[in-house]
């Protein structure tokens, strides 16, 4: 654990960084060339609703 | 932006749709640029509660902090997907680190006069991103209040004004 507290930065960085890496993991994996608008959970909230309203204003 | 499937437009607060239509009008007919800005806001929520876990807590805690929400799958399913959570969030973050910053921690520097302006602003954009977003409004006003009283009234009749004037724009 002291050597974690003296090394706090780098941890959080280190963490940081795997949790980029994680979410454009997750990002890469569902979106394909055919299909840009891919979402990983159409129907889950409200991004249906929200893209739509953007769309609108585009 | 002004209607949705026949319900009352105040239905789908227009923040985060706008922040989408700027990203589909910059970048084209895709969802990756918004998905990547998300990952940004994750940067910014989490670089926000880790400075305010070290100061409280210590280093310890801000690694746990870091970990924690880098790695919780929530989360990280979150910051990929087109809802307002991400936005949200991130905004939530950055008003909690400035009022626990300037209000409650000892650690923190002396308050500076723009920063109920930021926190206002914050406030003001989260609300139209989700209009819970009031609560929190409500409660950091009365924060400010509350701590302010008894070290310096001065400031808190500085703060008030910027605070509610920046929610209101």
């Amino acid at each position: 654990m002291a050597g974690i507290e003296e090394r706090s930065t780098r941890w959080v960085i280190l963490a940081l960084v795997v949790g980029v890496l994680l979410r454009l993991e997750l990002v890469l994996a569902t979106t394909t060339p055919e299909e840009s608008l891919n979402r990983l959970h159409p129907g889950y909230t409200d991004g249906t609703a929200c893209l739509n309203n953007a769309k609108s204003l585009v | 932006m002004y209607g949705y499937g026949g319900r009352a437009s105040a239905f789908r607060p227009p923040a985060y749709p706008a922040t989408l239509a700027l990203s589909l009008a910059l970048f084209g007919n895709s969802l990756i640029p918004i998905r990547t800005f998300q990952i940004a806001l994750f940067l910014i929520m989490t670089a926000s509660y880790v400075a305010v876990a070290t100061g409280s807590f210590g280093p310890l805690a801000g690694v746990l902090t870091g970990w924690m929400f880098a790695i919780y799958p929530l989360f990280v399913f979150l910051s990929s997907e087109v809802a307002t959570e991400s936005l949200y969030m991130a905004l939530e973050a950055v008003i909690f680190f400035l009022c626990v910053r300037t209000l409650i921690t000892p650690y923190g520097r002396r308050q500076r006069a723009k920063t109920p302006l930021v926190v206002g602003v914050c406030c003001g954009v989260g609300t139209l991103t989700r209009p819970s977003m009031i609560f929190v409004f409500i409660l950091a006003l009365a924060a400010w209040g509350d701590v302010r009283e008894g070290q310096n009234a001065r400031s808190t009749l500085r703060a008030w004004p910027s605070f509610c004037l920046a929610v209101s724009v």
